[in-house]
């Protein structure tokens, strides 16, 4: 899961990014709003986390033009306004949710999973796929009731495949989701990443999860595999 | 609507209450007053009467009968009576008697009544008779032959006075209704004249009712008591509702500025407090916190400042003061402040003076210092001026950093508000807002002036300083 975190408070915005990538989250974060534009229109984000009162672009004027420019990414509002004519102005200008500063961080982590959830078109905080359970609440994984432990990037991969289950991922649809800017890896990263993935959860077990789509990408499916045996 | 009715009806009690003593007292005065002219008329007819009446007698020595006249023998003669003897006129009745009383000729009613009554003298006396009041007039006629003989006239007081009951009944009718009709007219006028009232109450109560202080009191005007009270009214809600409508805007200004610094700390300590960290993240989590925390607080001593001197202006008394060692020793002090090898220079004139609070002038120095500390070039320049232009005293502070862009220069006297350069710069956003309120209180104008790249200049223009007998 991607996400692209403005704020230009400096201290807040460190702290949220370090909290945002400790759960597992790539971020990009901006103290502007006109970078914070840059970057919505240079990749795609499954979740926006902006503050209203920023230099440059403020939060609804940047949520306007991204919808003009038809960005559909989700955005969680983040501000020192507390009035009920800015929340109904933010929400009215296309925002999926609104906390007011100050916030509690779990509280801010619970709604950022909801962000994201909506805009994969999930409604629960458990994702499953067969046996295979992730809790994106705890990041507790389980397959067929044993815990399974994964790294924060193999997390991250395995959450986004689960959040697009029975689609098929590019590779670069991958890259752009789970790597922010500042990874500069080798092209293979994605490959890597997914035979780490494959030996924590499908080792071992009848049913394969994750499956290579040749020449496109990579597919997390609990559907019977087409054509027989892998 | 209680209380509207309430001097409504005091106030028509009031007034039916004076018309009817006024009318009555009228009527018994004009009553009484018309009673005396009625009987003085009386009396005045009555005496007209008898006094003709005398001419018409006369008394003859002559033994011989008088041919054509109605006679009397009388004495030594004949008493000769004129045809023209009135018996009765206009409601006189006369008589005519010998010396002794005895009825010689006239009205037998009068005789009948008033035989009793003695002769005495000419005068005009008063009998009752009937329930019936009288005067008598007994008029002596005087005979050299043959003594003295007496006319009576009398006229009927209450026959007089006949007219005037009538008159009094009339009134008895009348007068109530025309009362009548002056007391709804009245009310009427009191309603009309109070209407106004009401809309004044209806307004009050709607501005008491919720939180409507924009409620304004419409269609009141003139310049009576009631649209005087109105416009008073409304000039009293305008100042209400723009000190409100400040301390609101400062209430949520002020909010709006701690939830930052209190959003970073509670992240901070929520992040650090979530696993063991090392000794390294503790300690940049407390520089953030003690960071925030001082923010926090500077917050709150500038807010504080700006909303006494914004509330209550008066409390800071001005007096006349060495500006130029005020300056020298507020520069002086704060030459040191500032990390960064900088230049700093003061020019100061001597012996200029101004009405002012020190309290106040040091902290506006101090916050033009500071404010070009924080916004000035770190390498630059900074100049503090005192000078004499054009009479004035004018305070100045330069420095050399990037100016401030034309569009920013009027917003920056706002409070909280910080250009987007100076966002990453500690600062309280209330420096300036005080500098100018501060100037207000001195009656000082504020002037800025700043071009990109090569700095700003802020200068404080004194009034004219008019030497008192204490300097």
């Amino acid at each position: 899961m991607r996400l692209l975190f403005a704020e230009d408070e400096e201290d807040l915005n460190r702290i949220l990014t370090a909290k945002l990538k400790e759960e597992g989250y790539s971020v990009d974060s901006c103290l502007n709003g006109r970078d914070a534009l840059d970057c919505l229109e240079a990749a795609p984000y499954d979740g926006a986390v902006l503050d209203v009162m920023m230099p440059s672009l403020d939060g609804f004027a940047l949520l306007k033009r991204m919808r003009e420019k038809g960005i559909r990414t989700p955005v969680l509002f983040l501000t020192a306004r507390d009035s009920t004519e800015d929340k109904v102005r933010g929400l009215d200008l296309g925002a999926a949710d609104y906390m007011v500063k100050p916030f509690s961080l779990a509280e801010l982590m619970a709604r950022v999973r909801a962000l994201t959830r909506q805009s994969a078109g999930v409604s629960s905080s458990t994702l499953t796929a067969a046996d295979l359970t992730l809790d994106t609440a705890s990041h507790r994984v389980t397959r067929a009731g044993k815990l399974i432990d994964l790294s924060a990037k193999e997390y991250a991969l395995l959450s986004y495949m689960l959040h697009h289950k029975n689609s098929v991922l590019t590779r670069q649809q991958i890259e752009d989701h789970i790597w922010n800017f500042d990874y500069e890896g080798g092209t293979n990263v994605v490959d890597v990443y997914i035979s780490y993935l494959r030996k924590k959860i499908d080792d071992g077990h009848p049913a394969r999860l994750i499956r290579t789509v040749r020449g496109i990408g990579y597919r997390l499916s609990d559907e019977a595999p087409e054509g027989g045996s892998p | 609507m209680k209380k509207g009715r309430s001097i409504r009806f005091k106030t028509a009690l009031w007034s039916t209450a004076v018309l009817v003593l006024t009318v009555g007292l009228s009527f018994l005065a004009v009553r009484f007053a018309s009673g005396l002219v009625l009987l003085g008329i009386n009396r005045d007819v009555l005496l007209d009467a008898v006094e003709k009446n005398v001419r018409m007698i006369r008394f003859n020595e002559s033994r011989e009968r008088p041919a054509a006249n109605f006679y009397l023998e009388y004495a030594t003669g004949y008493l000769e009576i004129d045809e023209d003897f009135l018996n009765e006129m206009g409601g006189v009745t006369a008589a005519l008697y010998d010396a002794d009383g005895t009825l010689l000729y006239g009205e037998d009613p009068l005789a009948r009544r008033a035989d009793r009554l003695p002769f005495g003298e000419t005068r005009i006396h008063e009998m009752k008779s009937g329930g019936e009041t009288f005067i008598l007039y007994d008029r002596r006629i005087e005979l050299a032959q043959a003594g003295n003989l007496w006319l009576r006239g009398m006229v009927s007081e209450t026959a007089s006075l006949a007219p005037l009951s009538a008159i009094t009944r009339l009134s008895l009718v009348l007068l109530p209704i025309l009362i009548l009709l002056a007391v709804l007219l009245l009310h009427f006028v009191t309603d009309r004249m109070l209407s106004p009232l009401k809309k004044v109450e209806e307004t009050a109560r709607d501005i008491a009712a919720g939180d409507r202080l924009d409620r304004r009191i419409e269609g009141v005007g003139g310049r009576d008591e009631v649209g005087q009270l109105a416009g008073t009214f409304n000039q009293m809600m305008d100042r209400l509702e723009e000190s409100f409508e400040r301390e609101r805007r400062f209430t949520s200004d002020a909010s709006h500025e701690l939830r930052t610094p209190a959003s970073v700390i509670m992240a901070q300590t929520e992040y650090t407090l979530e696993k063991e960290r090392s000794a390294a993240e503790y300690r940049e989590a407390l520089e953030v916190v003690a960071r925030q925390g001082k923010r926090m607080s500077a917050l709150i001593n500038d807010m504080l400042d700006y909303s006494r001197m914004d509330l209550s202006a008066e409390r800071y008394p001005l007096a006349p003061l060495d500006l130029s060692a005020l300056v020298r020793e507020t520069a002086g002090a704060l030459a040191p402040v500032g990390e960064s090898p900088r230049e700093y220079r003061s020019e100061i004139e001597d012996g200029l003076y101004a009405e002012g609070n020190e309290g106040l002038l040091t902290q506006l120095l101090q916050n033009l210092i500071s404010n070009a500390y924080r916004y000035g070039d770190p390498a630059g320049r900074i100049t503090v001026r005192l000078k004499k232009e054009a009479g004035r005293p004018v305070l100045s502070v330069e420095d050399d950093g990037p100016g401030i862009p034309k569009e920013e220069q009027e917003k920056i006297f706002e409070r909280f508000y910080r250009g987007d350069a100076s966002r990453s710069v500690q600062g309280t956003g209330l420096g300036l807002a005080l500098v100018k309120k501060i100037a207000e209180i001195h009656g000082a104008a504020v002037e800025l002036e700043s071009e990109m790249g090569k700095g700003s200049c802020f200068r404080i223009i004194f009034p004219v300083f008019e030497k008192k007998s204490a300097f």
